[in-house]
């Protein structure tokens, strides 16, 4: 099946990237230059599924350091940008707090307290017992 | 990430398409308005586009673009950020000329040119107004020149698919070919005390009723921010503007409050005073040292009673102590000791974990303050704002920019949202006066608190800070919808050391084709929108700007003419067929100079700590690299006494070895609970030997026990400092004021005398009788 023609407005639209940045993207050497005459030429199925995988990848918390890696090398350490990241605070031995980092950033001030004072409660109850 | 042009534009000599920036404008009072000039020149044998990413003073608004290229002059028109680029990227493809200017930062912004042919020159022109920072009759005018790299941690988000360091970051280079050029008009001649530039090498020539200011070179290495200090001769008063269009109204209210004379008690006790010391690489060289002395000195003028911990900061952090601890003489000691282990070794700029470390450490009890020194060469700057955005509570940071080019933005920007205040300070500026004057708005009595205006009818302003600080300036405005005759009064009310004051002011009319007061009104608005209208209310709901948010700011910045993070100018100049650039443009993108001192990578030794006062202009000689310039220049080290003067009054000005050192220096003496104890230095400074003092000391006679010696010492500083410092009062007098107040309980207590006379009045004779010191 032949490859669909697409121009840079459509391809825009399809993957949801701006013009700036699948500029950007083409500058970098990320995605291919368009076929035909300089800037104004068209794109091609190939482009439109780069693009997609790359938005994919955003899409899973991965900056484009990060995507360049994986797509160099097939591989990434940026591992945690797969999961959503969630802090661990020991309260006492055996029992944990588990934060996701979003929350911990914005609620840093509070989530602290609630640390202090649990860590407070329990290490009063453990020794009493 | 690669990049096929940086290679090409650095060292192998390609030539870089930028050839040179001319700055012009006028600067009336406070109030300025410039145009930046930047020469585009394609020398290759291919169509070009260039990217050029340079820095604006970061309360500018940039109300005017231009294109001047083949006889044409083309004008920008404001465009919703991606639509300006789609048009610019339409007009690439048709082989037209584009030109458009994005905002990254308030003080960061990115030209792009599209379609350069071999040959072509292009001039871009834009235009910007400011209201300057001013601080008593001293008003500042700051131009940076270079983007110093900005820090960004390696987890920070993209923008739009796009690395945040691709938007703020241009290539360096270690030399370019391009250069600068200044030239402003000082208007109100006959108000001009001083003006003089630690910066750069200026010329004054004087007109009837304005001052030209030039820089001596005509291509100027841009490495460094340009700043020109300009003294009136009267300290700004609060006045207010008004200005009719025909259907709007709009006021401008310059209010400057100065400090009650009858001081309430003021005073730290019960505060707590953290500062926090940025210890990474670029901080290096002279900058750190000073920065270690100021803190020093701020150290022995805290008061006993006040909390205080000290970090230092660079890729990672640490503290003093755990947390704060009250201040005493065993105290200052550890502090002392901690800070003198102190370097600059500790990598990058790291701003945001140290201040979340503290912020999870201040309680509600006590009012916090936090004295920050920094290059702030950060690029996450929203996160860092952020931070302190969302947190409500009574943490204030007093932030203070060091070096040849600090990220402006983010040094006043944190000031500004916390409540507190800033200084800049570039290398030929002493940091510890600075610093010292900084501090004293810590204090209670030099803020405005709960400030509120009633402008006399129904108006639409733009936010008023709910505080102010004694001897600054700030500009606020507020537009009417309908065009009325005659402006009532305006009253701005407010509360210093918790007594109520009012300002009244009768607003005059202003007239004229180039009144800034609406585009300066609609560029308040929309900073206010940018950066969400609950920033200085400090409330924890802190939202980012939404859709509508962005749309009410695409139609300030379209009806106002000046561009925003949301808006660009872009310019397109449509061609005939034989014009028409064909096949793919290669990009170039214009690196920057790497900013001077960065890092200590180049030579500071223009450092040598001589105070900026007194000088109309300093030459250093800006043509020659400047790794070479002030080793070239000035053999030996007295960098001031090295280059030829020409005052403003025709006199020339003794040397100014003295000043700022001896008071240092004196300063530094201070004790813990209170008192100074002379040593060898300041007796020389005297001319005595100290033994003398020291028996001028033992013959005291007093009531009770009291150490005579600190106390003949605490006179003969205070003393000293009044005669000799009078005009220096801003720096000294609140690090001393522990000491008077010790002073005056020990003589009342203690009523001491000598040779009959009493304490103080020997010791008035001492500084003014004939047999005196000098």
């Amino acid at each position: 099946m032949e490859s669909k023609q697409y121009n840079i407005e459509e391809l825009s639209e399809l993957t949801g990237f701006t013009r700036r940045t699948i500029r950007y993207y083409i500058q970098e050497g990320l995605i291919g230059p368009p076929a035909g005459r300089g800037r104004g030429g068209f794109y091609n199925d190939s482009h439109l599924d780069k693009l997609i995988y790359i938005k994919s990848l955003q899409e899973r918390g991965l900056n484009l350091a990060a995507i360049n890696e994986l797509l160099n090398t097939g591989k990434t350490n940026s591992v945690e940008y797969f999961r959503n990241v969630w802090i661990r605070y020991e309260i006492v031995p055996g029992l944990e707090i588990s934060v996701s980092r979003d929350l911990e950033e914005k609620e840093s001030k509070r989530i602290f307290e609630i640390i202090k004072v649990a860590r407070a409660l329990l290490k009063e109850k453990i020794t009493n017992e | 990430m690669n990049n096929q042009s940086t290679g090409l534009l650095t060292k192998d000599g390609v030539a870089i398409p930028l050839t040179g920036v001319e700055v012009s404008g006028d600067i009336t009072g406070r109030a300025t308005k410039i145009k930046v000039s930047q020469h585009f020149r394609n020398t290759e044998p291919r169509p070009l586009e260039t990217i050029y990413k340079f820095p604006l003073p970061e309360g500018s608004s940039v109300c005017g673009f231009r294109a001047a290229t083949n006889g044409k002059v083309i004008k920008g028109e404001i465009e919703e950020r991606e639509k300006a680029f789609e048009i610019y990227d339409k007009a690439l493809s048709k082989g037209d000329g584009g030109y458009l200017l994005d905002e990254e930062r308030p003080n960061i912004f990115t030209l792009s040119l599209g379609n350069l042919n071999p040959g072509a020159e292009a001039t871009i022109e834009l235009d910007y107004v400011a209201v300057l920072d001013s601080n008593g009759s001293e008003v500042r005018f700051f131009l940076p020149t270079t983007i110093s790299p900005r820090y960004l941690p390696p987890d920070t988000a993209d923008i739009n698919g796009i690395p945040a360091g691709e938007l703020v970051n241009p290539p360096i280079a270690l030399n370019v070919n391009y250069g600068l050029k200044i030239s402003l008009n000082i208007h109100g001649r006959d108000n001009i005390q001083m003006l003089e530039s630690p910066s750069h090498s200026i010329s004054t020539a004087f007109g009837d009723k304005s001052i030209k200011v030039e820089l001596t070179s005509e291509k100027a290495v841009m490495d460094r921010d340009f700043i020109l200090n300009i003294k009136h001769k009267n300290d700004f008063e609060t006045k207010g503007y008004y200005y009719r269009t025909g259907k709007e109204c709009y006021i401008q209210v310059d209010f400057s409050p100065v400090a009650p004379n009858q001081s309430n008690p003021d005073n730290l006790s019960g505060q707590e005073i953290i500062f926090a010391l940025d210890c990474s690489g670029s901080m290096g060289g002279s900058s750190i040292d000073e920065a270690k002395r100021a803190l020093s000195i701020l150290l022995k003028a805290l008061e006993p009673g006040t909390f205080f911990n000290i970090y230092k900061f660079g890729s990672t952090f640490s503290s003093m102590f755990d947390s704060s601890l009250v201040y005493d003489s065993k105290h200052l000691e550890t502090a002392l000791k901690f800070l003198s282990g102190t370097n600059a070794d500790l990598g990058g700029t790291e701003v945001l974990a140290p201040l979340q470390a503290i912020q999870r450490k201040i309680t509600s009890e006590r009012i916090t303050s936090v004295i920050l020194l920094t290059d702030g060469e950060v690029g996450n700057e929203e996160q860092i704002l952020d931070l302190v955005r969302g947190s409500n509570n009574n943490m204030r940071l007093f932030t203070v920019g060091i070096g040849n080019g600090p990220n402006e933005y983010f040094i006043k920007q944190l000031a500004r949202i916390s409540g507190g205040a800033f200084e800049l300070i570039s290398p030929n500026e002493r940091i510890e006066p600075k610093v010292l004057k900084l501090f004293k708005k810590v204090y209670p009595n030099s803020i405005v608190k709960g400030i509120q205006i009633d402008w006399g009818g129904e108006v639409i302003p733009t936010i008023i800070p709910p505080s102010a600080y004694c001897g600054e300036t700030i500009s606020l405005f507020a537009k009417t919808d309908d065009d009325r005759e005659v402006l009532g009064k305006i009253v701005v009310s407010g509360m210093v050391s918790g007594l109520g004051r009012e300002w009244t002011i009768i607003p005059t009319e202003v007239e004229g084709d180039n009144i800034p007061i609406p585009v300066l009104w609609a560029r308040g608005k929309i900073q206010e929108y940018e950066e969400g209208a609950t920033v200085y209310i400090g409330s924890l709901q802190y939202h980012r700007k939404d859709k509508m948010i962005a749309q009410a700011v695409i139609v300030l910045s379209k009806k106002y003419g000046i561009i925003s993070r949301s808006t660009s100018f872009i310019a397109v100049e449509k061609r005939d067929e034989t014009e028409k650039t064909t096949g793919e443009s290669v990009l170039r993108k214009v690196p920057v100079m790497l900013t001077d001192g960065w890092g200590d990578l180049k030579s500071k030794s223009s450092n040598n700590g001589v105070p900026s006062l007194n000088l109309v202009s300093q030459s250093a000689d800006l043509g020659a690299p400047s790794f070479m310039r002030y080793k070239t220049s000035l053999p030996g080290s007295k960098f001031r006494s090295a280059i030829p003067r020409n005052s403003y009054h025709g006199n020339t000005i003794p040397a100014p070895e003295k000043t700022d050192n001896i008071l240092l220096r004196i300063l530094s003496l201070q004790q813990a609970d209170g008192g100074f104890r002379m040593d060898e230095d300041f007796a020389k400074v005297l001319n005595k030997p100290l033994t003398d003092l020291q028996k001028i000391a033992k013959n005291i006679q007093v009531k009770g026990k009291v150490d005579k010696f600190i106390l003949l010492s605490t006179v003969l500083v205070i003393k000293y400092l009044e005669h000799e410092f009078k005009d220096d009062k801003d720096s000294w007098e609140t690090v001393v004021k522990k000491s008077i107040k010790w002073l005056e309980s020990t003589v009342a207590n203690s009523k001491p005398t000598v040779g009959g006379l009493k304490l103080l009045d020997w010791a008035d004779r001492f500084f003014e009788g004939e047999n005196s010191y000098r």
